[in-house]
């Protein structure tokens, strides 16, 4: 009998999916993250990424800065800009670690999505990179939107102003 | 016994020359060269045409195309893609070089391309333009990733003649399915 056709399949997602994940855009950059704070308060940035596979979300996370502030609220969006799951806002906590919040369990298929972070003040940092300039940043394709915390249930999706690549990321493991 | 079909991967919103879907990761084994380490260049030769091979896993439409301009605009620049085989799909047309040190976006007529292997081209009319890019240490390590180039092709032209490429640096241009980059 026939083979079915195939065609190129992007390795399966590991463990975690995060901002440096071969999933998404940090693989292309190549640069050294440090702390900062968030560039505008109730901005929210946008980090593609890509599964071939279905995966199921359980747990957001960031890697929280020198120093914390205010509340955060991590998500996760389609392509078009739906909100898929969401953790909502959250009292930023930890510094210098990673900080890890649980949201419904929620299976998201093959395709594009975003990591998405908003913060609500601008005195609280995350790990990021600064990939030479807010250029870069768009090349690998993030977005932004201004005034969208908490998360909006669906967001319009604009060009990047700031070289800031946040440490983000999602997972199905029970540990982090 | 038949294999079932496998689901593909959709593509970043941007396919760039430092892509997976590009040359990226040749580009990163051949030296430590990343992104963030951009330098404005002068374009080598005034009316050179540089193509970078990419490849997509899915169909993907596109209406956008964009360089990443240096830090002096000069003359025009004709930006586009071709098919594996060096037929042109798309281009932007020959357009004044505009923006130093940001992102130029080309609007050209929306286009699907299919699952398959392509060039992003890029052609600027004067050395005296600039872009953003990464030297590597030699032109051979440039032709390692496939690049090719013609001289005299701008406006890009509608059939490619692919020449081995004869400098080693990784203009930074690509295309954008979104209305923006």
């Amino acid at each position: 009998m026939a083979e079915f056709p195939r065609q190129y399949v992007f390795p399966d997602p590991l463990v975690h999916i995060s901002s440096t994940s071969i999933n998404s855009v940090m693989c292309y950059v190549n640069s050294s993250p440090g702390s900062a704070v968030f560039p505008t308060a109730n901005l929210a940035i946008f980090v593609p990424f890509r599964i071939g596979r279905p995966m199921t979300i359980s747990s957001l996370f960031a890697l929280n800065g020198a120093a914390v502030s205010g509340n955060i609220d991590l998500g996760i969006y389609s392509a078009d800009g739906t909100k898929i799951i969401s953790t909502g806002s959250t009292a930023q906590a930890g510094t210098s670690v990673m900080q890890a919040i649980s949201v419904t369990s929620t299976q998201i298929g093959a395709g594009l999505f975003y990591l998405a972070v908003a913060m609500d003040n601008t005195t609280g940092t995350l790990i990021r990179w600064a990939p030479g300039a807010a250029p870069i940043s768009k090349m690998i394709g993030l977005a932004q939107m201004a005034t969208a915390f908490p998360l909006p249930a669906t967001a319009t999706l604009a060009t990047v102003a700031n070289a800031y690549v946040p440490d983000i990321g999602c997972t199905g493991r029970s540990v982090v | 016994m038949s294999t079932f079909p496998i689901t593909v991967m959709e593509p970043l919103p941007t396919i760039h020359t430092y892509s997976i879907e590009a040359i990226g990761q040749a580009v990163f084994n051949l030296g430590a060269v990343s992104m963030a380490n951009a330098t404005s260049q002068a374009w080598p030769t005034a009316n050179l045409a540089i193509f970078v091979p990419f490849f997509v896993s899915k169909p993907i439409t596109f209406s956008t195309l964009f360089t990443y301009n240096g830090a002096t605009a000069s003359g025009n620049i004709d930006i586009g893609v071709y098919d594996s085989a060096g037929t042109k799909i798309v281009s932007s047309g020959s357009t004044a070089q505009a923006g130093t040190s940001a992102i130029q976006t080309f609007s050209v007529t929306s286009t699907q391309i299919g699952a398959g292997q392509y060039y992003l081209a890029l052609a600027l009319s004067s050395t005296l333009g600039t872009i953003f890019n990464n030297p590597l240490t030699s032109a051979s390590h440039a032709r390692s990733t496939g690049m090719a180039q013609q001289a005299t092709a701008l406006p890009l032209p509608a059939t490619a003649t692919f020449a081995s490429i004869t400098n080693g640096t990784i203009p930074y241009f690509g295309l954008s399915t979104r209305s923006f980059v």
